[in-house]
């Protein structure tokens, strides 16, 4: 995002508009930290500005990542999605990603409103690969890896910083346990939040795959989730 | 995306659901434009409070012609609703309208499958929230959170909560002034104004709030963001 310091009278509306805190007072006049801008737009699209000081820009590769990963406007082209770029349970009746025992294992970073940078990712996937986890194919961040067997990211990108980045994984309910053991031990490990969720198909008497290895590893859930109420069954 | 999965605060600011309409990519979003865009219309007319989608915009930062020609099939369509009657009667509604969407509802769980067995629903998927790992030193307080945490994208900053608060409680904004222009930094409308409103004037007009929310921030650190 560029500035336009010269058009700035002052009001100081748009100092407290940015998530992770990169527009700056300095002196009288208003600047962008770009090492921690990640690009999500919201400065120049809610029109805070009266006078428009915030302009986007075309941005360089690596940098652009930083836009697709966090600008909720744009679509990512491996899956259509635009944000962190999943389908998940949000099409499963038609696409039946997540079946019978297989469970999906998810892993938010940097989420909410704090932001990660690939290689807080990497130490995810990296120790996930290690364990022999399964990474979902239908994911934008696939694109991204050198070395997906080994959890590895291009070198090249490692110090971007995103809002939040998505890494999903298959799981078979018989190793459910044993994976979520390490992917809670990898994200604490992390200076940055992450959110994890599961998800799977119902079966006919209203189970799901991942409930009683919840409650056998006592993890006190969150009441919220979603549920695909499978109208396109 | 599981952008509307941690929506935290629970039922203490009241009721807050969200449903989402989607097109699976390459089975059925050929002409999903005209589907979605019924979705949205039922939505409104049966009391949603907020709607949109990423491209174009919701109901507190675009105009309603707008948003709906922004729709591509393949758009993610959110809408919002702050009461469980009119949420269940817009579900049997798109039931009955066949639109040939996946339809997803975010929201406390008991709850969703207490409609899905009064209708007779067998739900397909579910998504379960874990919880909050990681490092969570750098979060605000649990009531910033609460609204923070209504923007699934992130896009709503915990300084931007206390700037309206403040601009509160110096009359420079009604709580529902300050609502709308927090809200118009989350693009998709998955912010819940109802919620808004509510959280921001309790954020306002209690003296002692900068002293509950350090106390509300130990109980999270204590017991793992279980607000």
């Amino acid at each position: 995002m560029k500035v336009n310091p010269s058009h700035c009278f002052d009001c100081g509306d748009c100092l407290s508009i940015c998530p992770v805190d990169a527009i700056l007072k300095q002196e009288g006049a208003i600047s962008i930290d770009q090492s921690r801008c990640v690009e999500c737009g919201v400065c120049w699209r809610t029109n805070v500005c009266p006078t428009s000081v915030f302009e986007p820009e075309d941005l360089p590769w690596p940098r652009v990542l930083r836009a697709l990963f966090s600008d909720p406007a744009i679509e990512h082209r491996r899956t259509g999605v635009a944000g962190r770029g999943l389908e998940e349970i949000k099409t499963n009746d038609v696409c039946r990603v997540y079946a019978g025992d297989l469970v999906g294992v998810t892993a938010e970073i940097g989420r909410p409103g704090i932001g990660a940078s690939f290689h807080d990712v990497q130490c995810i996937t990296q120790t996930l690969a290690e364990s022999g986890a399964r990474l979902a194919a239908d994911n934008p961040l696939m694109e991204l890896f050198v070395d997906p067997g080994h959890g590895l990211i291009r070198p090249d990108i490692l110090r971007e910083r995103i809002l939040s980045v998505i890494v999903e994984y298959l799981v078979p309910k018989a190793d459910l346990e044993r994976i979520l053991r390490i992917l809670i031990e990898a994200s604490f490990r992390l200076s940055v939040p992450v959110l994890l969720s599961v998800a799977g198909v119902y079966a006919a008497d209203g189970t799901t795959p991942y409930q009683d290895v919840l409650e056998e590893m006592a993890l006190d859930c969150l009441p919220t989730g979603k549920i695909n109420l499978g109208f396109m069954r | 995306m599981t952008h509307s999965l941690y929506r935290l605060g629970g039922n203490i600011w009241g009721d807050d659901w969200v449903v989402i309409a989607r097109a699976a990519r390459g089975i059925n979003d050929t002409g999903a434009v005209a589907r979605l865009r019924r979705f949205l219309e039922q939505a409104r007319v049966s009391g949603a409070i907020n709607w949109g989608h990423g491209r174009g915009g919701s109901r507190l930062n675009a105009d309603w012609k707008t948003m709906l020609a922004k729709l591509v099939d393949l758009a993610t369509v959110t809408v919002v609703f702050d009461d469980s009657v009119r949420l269940e009667v817009f579900l049997e509604k798109i039931r009955e309208m066949n639109l040939e969407l996946s339809i997803t509802v975010s929201g406390d769980i008991a709850r969703i499958r207490e409609i899905c067995d009064r209708h007779g629903w067998k739900p397909h998927s579910g998504r379960q929230a874990l919880g909050l790992f990681g490092g969570r030193e750098c979060l605000p307080p649990s009531e910033v959170l609460c609204l923070t945490s209504q923007c699934g994208h992130g896009l709503i900053a915990g300084r931007r909560v206390e700037d309206m608060v403040a601009r509160i409680r110096a009359r420079e904004l009604t709580p529902d002034e300050a609502a709308l222009k927090l809200g118009r930094a989350c693009v998709c409308g998955l912010l819940n104004p109802s919620r808004t409103v509510a959280v921001l004037r309790h954020l306002a007009e209690r003296d002692e709030s900068r002293r509950i929310i350090r106390k509300h921030q130990e109980i999270q650190n204590k017991y793992g963001l279980k607000l």
